[in-house]
């Protein structure tokens, strides 16, 4: 029997949509081990750590693409990024939250890729990410994705689309595009807007739409290092291929939710 | 972005600081970013901060402040001398850093005013020149400037001048973080550019239906008789990039100064994107003075000056009544509210051309006094005949 792959799709409370995936049995990977990674950052010379962005979030939900990645529970979060005076880039971040009473790993996601500016308001940039998610889609089972990206940016408006061979391990291949807008409405106040969508370029997994979108709108106060963000974001799909044969109320597939984060620069 | 704490323009009149010019890494992907790098900003400019702190410690200087510039893709920090090194051979040294784009000195601009009236004077007793020499309401039933939007960068404006409320679209201050009162020189050039017209009281604009930004990027200092506006280079940066963010469409510089790489770049944004940039001519310096010797900025004189170079416009500059802080007006003279007439030309200009402004030129005589009729009407005016009578033997441009 081949190894059964995770179906993605609208995720019913409970979680007991989803069928059991053959890591289920691995723990996530200790907290310390991965903050481990980031002491060593800490000890690069002066001139390069000068040269690293380091951020620290604390929001009240981690979602991706629509998706909570942390089971609707607080999270914490650390970013770092290291450009390069030659256009290349390296990136990645930890995500924490709290499960059985301790915390645990969530998230971690690392990219690496190249810029170039083509003009001071325009710029192109390709790269790689890979991410793990140790409670993806609600659930307690770990995901993996590595996309290939490539995107434009003009002024506050950005494009890009990414390409995964094999999306969360679903065995299909997926192309992912998004849009995002912010403008500046006042001094340190800034909103944004995110559109994306999701389509499986191969038969979608079991019980999955074959094209999957997801929204945010978001508002940001800047002050200081500090920064305050409150964003909706959901997601709306497409009528899976096999729907399930019971009833699958339309809020659980296409979901939404309100998130506060607390963002500081170091 | 917010700034830090921006030191008080005197503080720089002794020319020990200095610009430095970090480059910001192109805008790509980053997980915790909201639109090419929004969210996650404030990181990457602490971390240019961190690098900007470590070339000032490197090289024996104190980090003063710092603002991003995205628009030409630098971090501008200004960073004070301790010490008694020449100002050239620390700009080479902090120059060769691999993360430096460019180092410059922050340099000194005056507004050119001339002396006020004597005393004794009443403030307002002439008719406005432009009204004669330009047929200001034959222009008018043409165009009054209205959807344009005019950036003064210069002293603090009145806002509520009663000549000049709700002429703004928005006012900024780009100086310390600590509010002060209106000053002369602004409220004056403001005043000429877009005073209310058809109000009852005080002066009409030139263009009195325009959008005005107060860009405050100078102070003012009483030199004798005279109201000095005095700037600087990160001061004057600032405000430009602010309203090429916001999209201006004239900017009004009545100010003269050294050469400046920075605020060069910043022009040239302008001048790349056919917004027009009005600059005061001042015989005193090198080619009438930065920002009016730049190629593309029109460079404005009084028209009393004797002799100007061929590329000088000239235009109303003596005896021009404007708004005066504390609801009044008074008379002005100097290049400088000769600048503010042709602003204020040019946002009629626009109105009337729309995008075919940007190629319209300016109709002047042979001694480049401005005609204002046969710009804005072209040759069908019946305006502008005494202007051309008063010309030696010239033909218009």
């Amino acid at each position: 029997m081949p190894a059964q792959r995770f179906s993605e799709g609208g995720a019913v409370a409970g979680g007991g949509y989803w069928q059991r995936h053959p890591l289920d049995g691995c723990n996530n990977q200790r907290l310390g081990h991965r903050l481990g990674c980031l002491l060593l950052v800490s000890t690069l010379p002066g001139p390069a750590l000068a040269q690293l962005a380091i951020e620290g979030a604390i929001q009240t939900d981690y979602r991706v693409r629509g998706y909570s990645m942390s089971k609707g529970r607080p999270a914490a979060a650390v970013y770092l990024s290291f450009d390069h005076r030659s256009g290349s880039y390296v990136g990645g971040s930890v995500v924490g939250t709290i499960d059985d009473g301790g915390p645990r790993l969530a998230a971690f996601q690392a990219n690496a890729g190249y810029a170039v500016g083509i003009r001071p308001t325009l710029s192109f940039d390709a790269g790689v990410s890979h991410a793990r998610y140790f409670f993806g889609f609600g659930s307690n089972r770990d995901y993996e994705n590595t996309e290939a990206y490539a995107g434009l940016t003009f002024r506050e408006v950005s494009a890009r689309l990414s390409y995964s061979p094999d999306y969360y391990q679903s065995g299909s291949r997926a192309l992912y595009a998004e849009l995002e807008a912010a403008i500046e409405p006042a001094s340190n106040w800034l909103f944004s807007a995110h559109a994306g969508t999701l389509t499986y370029l191969d038969s979608p997994p079991y019980r999955s739409a074959r094209r999957r979108h997801d929204w945010r709108i978001g508002a940001s106060r800047q002050a200081g290092r500090f920064g305050f963000h409150l964003d909706l974001s959901g997601r709306v799909q497409d009528q899976p291929r096999f729907p399930t044969p019971y009833y699958v109320p339309r809020a659980a597939a296409n979901e939404s939710a309100l998130v506060a984060t607390v963002t500081r620069a170091f | 972005m917010a700034a830090p704490a921006s030191a008080a323009v005197e503080e720089t009149a002794g020319s020990r600081e200095i610009l430095v010019m970090l480059r910001m890494p192109p805008p790509h992907f980053r997980p915790n970013a909201r639109q090419g790098g929004r969210y996650g900003a404030q990181a990457l400019q602490q971390s240019r901060h961190r690098a900007a702190a470590g070339i000032a410690r490197e090289h024996g200087l104190e980090l003063v402040e710092g603002w991003p510039m995205p628009l030409i893709g630098v971090d501008c920090y200004v960073m004070r001398i301790l010490d008694a090194r020449p100002v050239d051979a620390v700009l080479e040294q902090v120059s060769r850093h691999r993360l430096v784009s460019w180092s410059q000195p922050l340099q000194r601009y005056e507004s050119l005013a001339s002396p006020a009236p004597s005393k004794g004077r009443d403030p307002l007793f002439d008719a406005q020149p432009a009204v004669k020499a330009w047929r200001l309401a034959d222009l008018h039933d043409v165009a009054t400037g209205r959807g344009i939007t005019v950036a003064v960068i210069d002293s603090k404006v009145e806002l509520d001048h009663p000549d000049l409320a709700g002429q703004f679209l928005s006012s900024r201050d780009f100086l310390s973080a600590r509010t002060s009162g209106a000053e002369a020189h602004g409220t004056g050039i403001a005043g000429i550019i877009g005073a209310k017209s058809g109000n009852g009281i005080g002066i009409s604009g030139i263009a009195p239906r325009a959008r005005l930004m107060a860009l405050r990027a100078c102070v003012e200092r009483r030199r004798s008789n005279r109201p000095l506006s005095v700037c600087n280079s990160l001061s004057l940066a600032k405000a430009l990039h602010h309203a090429l963010e916001r999209r201006a469409q004239v900017i009004n510089m009545s100010l003269s100064g050294p050469p400046d790489p920075l605020l060069a770049s910043l022009i040239q944004v302008a001048l790349d994107r056919k917004t027009a940039v009005v600059a005061a001519f001042d015989p005193a310096r090198p080619g009438g003075g930065f920002p009016a010797s730049k190629p593309g900025v029109f460079s404005v004189a009084d028209e009393s000056l004797p002799s100007v170079p061929g590329d000088v416009y000239r235009a109303p500059g003596r005896d021009i009544p404007t708004t005066q802080p504390g609801g009044r007006w008074y008379l002005v003279n100097g290049s400088s509210f000769a600048a503010a007439h042709l602003s204020g030309l040019l946002a009629l200009l626009r109105e009337e051309r729309g995008s075919a402004a940007a190629s319209t030129a300016i109709a002047r005589d042979a001694s480049g006094v401005v005609d204002a009729c046969a710009t804005l009407l072209g040759r069908r005016s019946s305006c502008g005949r005494r202007v051309l009578a008063k010309a030696p033997a010239g033909r218009l441009q």
